[in-house]
């Protein structure tokens, strides 16, 4: 009782302080408060237009104006509190990206200007009813996305495809939208017009591939935030089968022609609203603008990638087109010599785009079997690893670091996050769980800066496939996945025997008895704690080597692309122990682990081949693997009727 | 030589109140004796077994293990002087491995582990070779899942592995408590065998009179944290387990009296 005061007073007096440092140090200055949901390419985009924007009118950062950058990292409820704390901090002005975070700014900023950018359609989220009649504090530039005209630019451009198709991302609050308006033109076409439901950057490869499978010839991509982070997959992917891709935005690299605008060019537009608000116009006044007509951008140098021809009307009627460029010198190009546009469709390929998938995920479900069976410890970190091995490897081959170095710095760099998460538990007694949420929190941060941004495209860059892919796709016609499936699968025997040796070792084996039975272990004169951190450093390690595997693979790696990944790991785990015989040892489960990674991954390639509607794709996977996991015990069940006992 | 001088150790209960587990406690073991503890629950029987083991550190006191000063290494480091039996016959051994994986890593003991796996035929060979010494037919269970024996078995195998290195210092915390009466006597039949062969110092702390008396060569009662009786020798030839209740309800009721004094003093 006594000593909470003690402990109080300063902890008031720090806070007091803390408060001080915070406001009025900025009078005369604007203060604009920046603030975005998230860490996606497209959003980054925008801010940076909207900052060239005022840059280039003569508001130079901390002399003539002062941002607030803020992000809530994808968190929503956060949004509320940087609103607060821009109150608290005295912003004059909030410039907002996206729809969610001008949503959550009207709602807590009723008396200073908001000025909105990324945001589709103002009226949805009822910012205003007309361009003229809107809340009073609040105006800004919407983004034009005319999916239907892109769809009649689509077609005539490559009249050889008649099904067109699209990923779609049910999650995306203007997805179904989106879908609505082009389906209804293709419709007006006389097109059939597909779409397959796709809720991460890991499955775009596979979603693509479940589009050939359904008879699509070329992919009309919807605008769509998640699947625009995982672009270079989508093209790396459709190139690799000879479809056509047109892009409802601008500014993706590798796409041969897009009908849209960039999120540069809208947060430029918001920028230029912003500056006649600064300037004194009244909010109330402005109206609401669309960012820039709608950009017709042909890149010329994609197109050759994709073997394909541009019409010269087209051509003609593009407002930018990009040339042909020479390679940049010293940079390693791999780009995938043109295959024959628009193959036919062999359902293997899928399947076999599932099971290169299921290869890379082996790692990750070793890590989380390490962690979770042998160790017991429940371990959050992987949602930060696995992003963190793709970071790492992606920013290294960037940068011209041989591919399998690179791959080995991931692993290295998970290490060091597994070990992290190992240290707070075992010396400052953090729970488990609490201390693989803040080494996963912290990460987030952690790899950004490894990117210095929210995504890296590795599309035409060197991989762990690429030697073996120039050779084999010279000689034996190899496509991209088989040479991916190849290096995949001498790695994972690699590792896998590897693994399972080292878990047989003296070593290992105190390694498997730490979390077995902790006490026993001890008294078998074995420090408890090191063998813990050690675990972790080797869990985390695999799961990152999986992040840098998936990262090459896919053509990217993404600062969200951890989301999910415990999940799948423990999927991975649980089926791989329900598909193992009871009697069998160590190696075995090591091996069954790695095979339960490919199910989960090959489940989801069902739930997405069998054409559910898009909204089902989670439930229908959830339900596979649930069916899987059943299997054993419906067995079990006859054969106990059979011989009753 | 064991020798613990004036340790102390005091719990602190998650109420706040404090427990005093060992007041003061002098003991010595000369190597090869054979001592068996006594005393009610909350006498600090199996405290002094666990400050011996490293389990918890003492709050006083000096702790030596045939000359060395052990008070402040941690539990794991101690270990490698060490063997241990638990009373949980689940505690002692690893379910998911091997009953040879147990004894390997048993084996290693206060040695360094490397990376190499170390369960060849020479090892084996002497793990069935000692695994038959126990004379419960164990030997053919070498590669059986540690899960799959039944308690008693894992109390033998427990046994064995403490032993395995044939450590300055052998502590049985109860170790046939949790079993049945003909399992702990199979038990106890063991422990002597595997003490007598290799001249074990041992350290057996038990609810049971008359395993107290029937084994070992010197037998300490504790109560409220103190040892209020010392046999062994003349004294202790002939004592059977009527005799030992009778004396130590005396002994209890003059220590509580002298627990009381010091309270009352210290008030």
């Amino acid at each position: 009782m006594h000593n909470s005061r003690f402990v109080a007073v300063p902890l008031a007096a720090s806070l007091a302080l803390l408060a001080n440092c915070g406001g009025g140090q900025h009078t005369g200055r604007p203060i604009i408060g920046v603030v975005q949901i998230s860490s996606l390419v497209a959003l980054d985009e925008a801010r940076e237009g909207f900052y060239k924007a005022l840059a280039d009118s003569g508001f130079v950062r901390d002399v003539t104006v002062t941002f607030l950058e803020r992000n809530a990292q994808g968190d929503i409820p956060t949004l509320s509190l940087i609103m607060h704390d821009f109150l608290q901090q005295g912003v004059t002005h909030v410039a907002t990206i996206s729809s969610v975070a001008t949503q959550t700014a009207m709602k807590v900023i009723t008396d200073r200007p908001i000025i909105f950018g990324a945001v589709a359609n103002p009226y949805v989220i009822a910012a205003g009813t007309s361009p003229t009649s809107h809340r009073p504090n609040i105006t800004g530039a919407s983004i034009p996305l005319p999916v239907d005209s892109a769809l009649a630019v689509a077609v005539s451009a490559f009249p050889k495809a008649i099904v067109w198709g699209t990923l779609f991302d049910p999650a995306d609050p203007f997805a179904e939208h989106y879908l609505g308006v082009v389906k209804r033109k293709a419709e007006q076409l006389g097109i059939r017009f597909v779409s397959v439901a796709c809720t991460s950057p890991q499955d775009i490869a596979t979603g693509v591939q479940a589009l050939r499978a359904q008879g699509v010839d070329g992919i009309m991509q919807v605008p769509s935030i998640m699947i625009g982070g995982g672009f270079p997959s989508l093209i790396k992917q459709a190139r690799e089968l000879g479809m056509p891709v047109v892009a409802s935005n601008t500014g993706y690299v590798g796409t041969p022609l897009a009908l849209g605008a960039s999120f540069y060019d809208n947060g430029y537009v918001q920028g230029l609203l912003m500056i006649r608000v600064l300037r004194g116009e009244n909010v109330a006044n402005i109206p609401f603008s669309v960012s820039a007509n709608p950009q017709m951008v042909v890149d010329l140098g994609a197109a050759a990638d994709f073997n394909l021809t541009i019409p010269p009307g087209i051509i003609a009627r593009a407002s930018s087109v990009i040339p042909i460029k020479r390679d940049t010198p010293g940079v390693a190009s791999t780009k995938t010599p043109p295959r024959a546009a628009n193959r036919d469709a062999s359902p293997w390929e899928f399947w076999l785009a599932a099971l290169v998938l299921g290869l890379a995920f082996a790692a990750l479900a070793w890590g989380v079997y390490i962690a979770s069976r042998v160790l017991r410890f429940p371990d959050i970190t992987p949602d930060g690893s696995f992003p963190l091995g793709a970071a790492v490897a992606a920013a290294l081959i960037t940068s011209g670091v041989d591919p399998l170095l690179a791959t080995l710095a991931a692993f290295f760099a998970g290490m060091v996050a597994g070990y992290v998460t190992g240290l707070l538990h075992t010396r400052l007694r953090v729970t488990e769980l609490l201390a693989g949420i803040l080494v996963m929190t912290a990460l987030y941060s952690v790899n950004l800066h490894v990117m210095g941004r929210s995504n890296i495209s590795l599309l035409d860059r060197a991989t762990l496939a690429t030697r073996l892919h120039t050779i084999a796709s010279a000689t034996a016609n190899w496509s991209n996945d088989i040479s991916f499936g190849a290096v995949f699968l001498v790695l994972t025997l690699v590792m896998g025997c590897g693994f399972t040796w080292f878990l047989r070792t003296d070593f290992g084996t105190a390694m498997r008895a730490a979390g077995d039975n902790p006490a026993m272990i001890i008294a078998q004169g074995v420090d408890r704690r090191g063998m813990v951190e050690l675990a972790l450093a080797l869990a985390n390690g695999l799961v990152a080597f999986s992040g840098a595997l998936i990262a090459q693979y896919q053509g990217f790696a993404d600062v969200t692309m951890g989301v999910g990944t415990l999940v799948a790991g423990m999927a991975a785990v649980i089926l791989g122990e329900t598909l193992k015989p009871k009697r069998w040892r160590l190696g075995a489960t090591i091996a069954m682990v790695a095979v339960g990674a490919i199910v989960f991954r090959g489940l989801i390639a069902v739930a997405l081949r069998i054409g559910l509607s898009p909204v089902d794709l989670k439930l229908a996977t959830a339900a596979f693997v649930l069916a899987t996991l059943a299997l054993p015990n419906i067995d079990l069940g006859r054969r106990w009727r059979r011989n009753p006992s | 030589m064991i020798e613990l001088s004036a340790v102390e150790k005091t719990f602190e209960q998650p109420g706040g109140d404090r427990v005093p587990a060992l007041r003061g406690v002098d003991l010595t073991m000369p190597a090869g004796q054979f001592l068996t503890v006594i005393g009610s629950n909350g006498s600090g029987k199996s405290t002094i077994l666990n400050v011996v083991a490293g389990t918890y550190l003492t709050d006083a006191g000096t702790i030596r293990i045939y000359e060395r000063d052990v008070t402040r290494w941690p539990e794991h480091k101690r270990a490698a002087l060490l063997g241990r039996v638990f009373q949980d016959p689940f505690k002692g051994t690893c379910p998911s491995m091997t009953v040879a994986e147990n004894l390997r890593m048993a084996e290693l003991r206060g040695k360094r582990r490397g990376l190499r796996v170390g369960l060849d035929r020479a090892s084996l060979d002497r793990y069935r070779a000692g695994l038959a010494s126990l004379g419960m037919r164990l030997e053919s269970r070498l590669q059986a899942s540690m899960g799959t024996l039944s308690g008693g078995q894992r109390q033998a195998v427990t046994l064995l592995m403490a032993t395995i290195t044939r450590p300055n210092l052998l502590l049985l915390d109860e170790h046939t408590a949790a079993l049945d009466p003909r399992a702990a006597e199979q038990i106890m039949v063991v422990t002597e065998h595997l003490v007598r062969t290799h001249s074990l110092t041992t350290l057996m702390v038990t609810h049971s009179m008359e395993q107290a008396v029937r084994f070992g060569d010197r037998t300490i009662m504790m109560h409220r944290g103190m040892i209020v009786a010392d046999l062994a020798g003349e004294e202790r030839r002939g004592v059977t387990e009527a005799d030992l209740l009778v004396r130590f309800a005396e002994l209890r009721y003059t220590a509580e009296m002298r627990v009381t004094k010091d309270l009352a003093i210290s008030r």
